[in-house]
């Protein structure tokens, strides 16, 4: 390593550089355990390059998945390092879109180095790692953004784009929530593919299990799967999957439930009906809210009716989930249990607010009366001046 | 003249009188509300009393109120006491103990939690918030420290 770093010829220095941090050079592994060749010939240039000690040289993309494999796909050998480390990285490479066209010869696609890094590869919990979860979307993007290198592929260059203006984008990218999907938490990493459309919900159900079990006992469940429809990519998208918010519900203008339901269908009132339950709700507690606020401000404590507030805000989270059943009575349920909970809150504001205003009232009418008694008083004070000078 | 001069004193004296009598009044009641004050809980509380003991068989637990928001009060099945923060670390739903699979469970979005209020799985990001448990005489005491 030390003859490379001299070395003035940048193609052969520059991959010296930068070793210092590499995940490999920490673990004892030195040049020649990838690149072959007699690491103990320091002092001979010959020896150290030559073919019958083993050299071999650069590793193109079609050998290079194999030769990282040599270690990692052995699970004795990486039990040394890493007990808890998968070895199946080549096996689901070899599944993956990436692994299949590098198979067949294409050496532009993804093999280990174009994502790992080459000299200086650092492990995948470090977080200067291109695989870092907040790196991954900017590591898949330089080719995937790229117009020209995708070309031959047709496929769309438009996901970074689309991700980053998401809430996984937003929650991953701006808010550094590690625990935001990354583009290899839907798609794979080493096996990665596109989902495919009856996937697509189980992938989402990852981590939006209650959603995917209420969907996939619904009506809609069967309804996609007989027009090949994907379950949850057809109301929220994927890649620019946004906040979802009540407007997506119901058969207004932006409701996403029209573009399928025909006026005249059931479908087109059971979603008019979950909108106008999810709304009515949701406007009670704001009005609730603003009167809860009104109070407080007043300097009243409002703790019993934010505690009935917080329930009635869960009754309506849990009824927006429950719209995935598409069930007009499990919605029903849970709007019910919130409408509750808001009167409860709307009783104990509306009872503080009349306090305050009993308070106010008594406040004035004994303003008043101080001031009609000091001018009674001043009043009474001439009087009996008046009646000492008469003598 | 002199009918009017009377009449404006007597006037006066009743205006004072009533007025004194007014103020006294008024400060009686300001006193009394003092001494009896109305039913309004205490902001912010660090302790509130979240049950008594033998309230909870072994395996249950119930919700209470802390101040403004819900705590969990959760009985172990060894007969021991834990308290959490009952509001879900995604997106602030009241969480609830599910007994069939002795879980810490958030209904909004399937998020679970262990028995030591930490995330095991679904969207929560983060544990939820320990609360220490004191038990006096018949009283379980839950406090803001853990």
């Amino acid at each position: 390593m030390s003859c490379h770093q001299e070395i003035p010829d940048e193609r052969l220095s520059a991959p010296a550089k930068g070793m210092e941090h590499d995940v490999h050079t920490k673990h004892g592994f030195s040049c020649s355990d990838c690149h072959g060749g007699d690491r103990s010939a320091v002092d001979d240039f010959v020896a150290a390059h030559s073919d019958s000690r083993g050299f071999k040289g650069s590793p193109d993309a079609l050998t290079e998945p194999g030769l990282c494999a040599g270690c990692h796909s052995d699970p004795v050998f990486m039990k040394k390092y890493n007990p808890n480390i998968g070895v199946d990285q080549l096996s689901l490479f070899r599944t993956s879109v990436h692994g299949i066209k590098n198979s067949q010869g294409d050496t532009k696609v993804a093999h280990c180095t174009s994502c790992h890094g080459v000299h200086g590869i650092r492990s995948s919990d470090d977080p200067l790692s291109p695989v870092y979860p907040v790196n991954v979307p900017t590591t898949c993007s330089k080719c995937h953004s790229d117009e020209t290198y995708m070309e031959p592929y047709r496929v769309p260059t438009d996901q970074m784009s689309e991700y980053s203006t998401s809430v996984h984008g937003n929650a991953l990218l701006e808010e550094g929530e590690r625990t935001a999907p990354a583009c290899n938490d839907c798609h794979g990493n080493h096996g990665a593919v596109p989902p495919g459309i009856a996937s697509v919900s189980e992938v989402c159900g990852q981590c939006h299990s209650a959603q995917l079990a209420l969907f996939s006992a619904s009506p809609h469940k069967e309804a996609h799967e007989a027009m090949d429809l994907p379950a949850c990519e057809v109301c929220h998208g994927n890649h620019e999957v946004t906040r979802p918010d009540d407007s997506m519900l119901g058969v207004s203008e932006g409701a996403v439930c029209a573009e399928c339901h025909d006026e005249d269908s059931s479908g087109h009132a059971v979603a008019s009906k979950l909108r106008e339950l999810i709304d009515g709700l949701r406007e009670k507690h704001e009005s609730v809210a603003a009167l809860v606020n009104t109070a407080e401000q007043a300097g009243m404590t409002m703790d019993e009716a934010a505690f009935e507030m917080n329930e009635g805000r869960s009754a309506l989270l849990r009824a927006r989930t429950a719209v995935h059943a598409f069930s007009v009575e499990a919605v029903e349920m849970e709007v019910g249990s919130g409408q509750e909970h808001l009167l409860k809150a709307e009783t104990s504001a509306s009872a503080a607010l009349s306090e305050i205003s009993l308070r106010r009232k008594w406040f004035v009418g004994l303003a008043i009366l101080g001031v009609v008694m000091a001018l009674a008083l001043i009043r009474k004070m001439r009087d009996a001046d008046r009646a000492v000078l008469r003598g | 003249m002199e009918k009017d001069k009377v009449s404006r004193r007597q006037f006066l004296n009743a205006l004072l009188g009533t007025g004194l009598f007014a103020g006294l009044l008024g400060s009686v009641y300001a006193a009394v509300r003092y001494v009896i004050p109305p039913d309004v809980p205490e902001a912010s509380p660090s302790m509130v009393v979240a049950a008594r003991v033998g309230e909870l068989n072994p395996g249950t637990a119930k919700i209470f109120r802390f101040g403004a928001k819900p705590g969990l009060l959760l009985r172990l099945p060894d007969g021991s006491y834990r308290a959490f923060s009952a509001i879900c670390t995604h997106l602030d739903c009241t969480v609830q103990y599910r007994s069939d699979m002795a879980h810490i469970w958030c209904a909004c979005h399937d998020g679970h939690y262990d028995l030591n209020g930490v995330n095991i799985s679904g969207p929560p990001p983060r544990p939820l918030d320990k609360f220490g448990v004191i038990i006096k005489g018949e009283e379980i005491f839950v406090s803001r420290e853990g």
